[in-house]
């Protein structure tokens, strides 16, 4: 969820309520972006929004997307820090024991966790959190044909995946 | 199903399985704030009770700290009341004579009977109260959980009881509502907001959460907050209010979304407004697909009250603008498209009886 003011030259952001607004969802970007402690890294992520603040125009779009960066930036740091356990426990293959929609998410979570982490935001970015490409982008801190470009690859090598996983 | 439904699919399923304690995430938080404090060297003030929790919100960092913890979050009725330690003062801002005598009210009524002045505080949910006897008089004062002072009851003697003389408590006929930093803006004011009872497979996104204030109770006490949630309900809006002791839903229309809707009853319970009146004046507009950009109300000397917008990932680019302003100062509320053209109509109430469906 989002919440902002209607005016354009909005209030500085209500710390409380941003909180409130948007824990749910940053512990979720964060797990499924591999983090391997999803709730200690919102915590990181709101604390350093908080550090911030001065730095922040007001604008509530303008801070979610902050927010987010925040988080992909932390997932990337903390995966570069410990390189042989970036995956997270609910991203790991889990027994395939379930059919339909369950057995569906599993296989495509699994392939999910395999893919490098620049094309696992891109697709978590852009499918999870409905953003556009340019947010997508903006979220990743690269260029718009480049975040169009990881989009696209990690569509391609999912498809792939569960192509070759369904004949198997 | 092509790809990316499958992979949006799989991932909205993968993200619901993850479960969030908000308010052990907010202390946890809230713990990490304030150890970054004490590491920068800077004072940590401690939140005390509720209105010095608002106080303290204008020192940035600690209040922060204090609001994460949950340190304001005193309510609730305390398991037995503990006698002393109330305020002998009111520090609340307003306080109203309540009339204990012709029997023309019987919202605060605290006679003392056999069970004495522990029993008034037992009825009327006080976590304090101090009783002192001077003669042919006697006074009772209930306090919160701070100490703070939310009413005075004097008695004079009658036989072997006590008779009710005068009282006064905390809180105004105008409102139900403590007074708060930024009233007329939704959000937290000073209290961790319930969890929202909207479970997400009764509805058609996740729920979010608006707004959460304290009340008075007719006692002057501060011993309940409400929080307000919306979420979507096939093509309408569902809102859950009053939590944790009561729910009133309203359903607001997606198919007229540059036409305000009132929705100001819902603001306070409807048990809190028995004599009492409502201040505030909410409209809202519920946007399946961008339509409005905007909804603001116009105040007398031209002053224009903007909306505040509330959305999910889960709402699929559905938006709901509220906007709150003194219902008795408001001029015109009025929606603006996406092109910026004003529409001025005026707001419908959609939070009366429907009997179409009962709601």
């Amino acid at each position: 969820m989002t919440a902002r003011q209607g005016a354009p030259n909005a209030e500085p952001p209500d710390f409380e309520a941003l909180f409130v607004a948007h824990a749910r969802r940053v512990v979720r970007l964060a797990a499924l972006l591999g983090a391997a402690d999803p709730e200690d890294l919102a915590q990181e992520a709101f604390c350093r929004l908080y550090q911030a603040r001065d730095r922040l125009d007001g604008t509530p779009e303008r801070t979610v997307a902050y927010l987010n960066r925040i988080v992909v930036n932390e997932v990337r740091s903390r995966a570069r820090r410990d390189q042989t356990a970036r995956r997270s426990a609910h991203l790991l293959p889990v027994p395939r024991a379930e059919d339909g929609d369950v057995g569906d998410r599993q296989a495509v979570i699994e392939e999910l966790s395999r893919l490098p982490l620049r094309q696992r935001e891109a697709i978590v970015l852009r499918f999870w959190l409905d953003l556009s490409l340019a947010d997508v982008a903006d979220a990743m801190e690269v260029r718009l044909g480049t975040a169009k470009s990881q989009v696209s690859r990690g569509l391609a090598a999912l498809a792939r995946a569960l192509t070759d996983e369904e004949q198997s | 199903m092509n790809i990316e439904d499958r992979v949006a699919r799989a991932l909205a399923s993968e993200a619901e399985r993850i479960d969030v304690d908000v308010e052990e995430l907010r202390a946890r938080t809230g713990d990490r704030l304030t150890a970054a404090r004490v590491a920068e060297g800077a004072p940590v003030r401690p939140a005390r009770g509720p209105l010095l929790l608002a106080v303290a919100a204008s020192v940035a960092l600690a209040a922060a700290a204090a609001v994460f913890l949950g340190t304001g979050d005193r309510l609730g009725p305390a398991t037995d009341p503990d006698p002393g330690d109330v305020e002998s003062t009111f520090s609340c801002p307003v306080q109203r004579d309540i009339d204990v005598t012709s029997g023309a009210q019987d919202e605060f009524l605290p006679r003392l009977g056999r069970g004495g002045p522990a029993a008034v505080a037992d009825e009327y949910h006080a976590p304090r109260w101090d009783f002192v006897e001077d003669g042919s008089r006697a006074t009772l004062r209930l306090g919160n959980d701070d100490g703070s002072l939310g009413s005075i009851t004097t008695y004079r003697a009658a036989g072997d009881g006590w008779t009710p003389v005068s009282a006064i408590a905390c809180g105004s006929s105008d409102t139900p509502g403590v007074p708060t930093r930024d009233e007329l803006r939704l959000g937290t004011h000073g209290y961790p907001p319930y969890k929202s009872s909207m479970s997400p497979r009764f509805y058609d996104g996740a729920s979010v959460f608006l707004d959460d204030r304290a009340v008075y109770d007719y006692s002057g006490l501060v011993i309940r907050h409400r929080s307000m949630y919306v979420a979507p309900c096939g093509a309408r809006l569902c809102w859950d209010t009053g939590r944790p002791t009561s729910m009133v839903t309203a359903r607001l229309r997606a198919d007229v979304p540059t036409i305000a809707q009132d929705v100001s009853s819902l603001f306070f319970e409807p048990d809190d407004l028995v004599g009492r009146a409502n201040p505030f004046g909410m409209w809202a507009v519920w946007d399946p697909d961008g339509t409005v950009r905007a909804l603001r109300a116009g105040l007398g000397g031209g002053v224009v009250r903007q909306s505040q917008t509330f959305t999910d990932p889960s709402w699929r680019g559905a938006v709901l603008y509220v906007v709150v302003a003194p219902r008795a100062g408001t001029r015109w509320v009025e929606a603006v498209t996406a092109a910026g053209k004003p529409v001025r109509r005026a707001p419908e109430d959609v939070t009366g009886y429907e009997p179409d469906n009962g709601g």
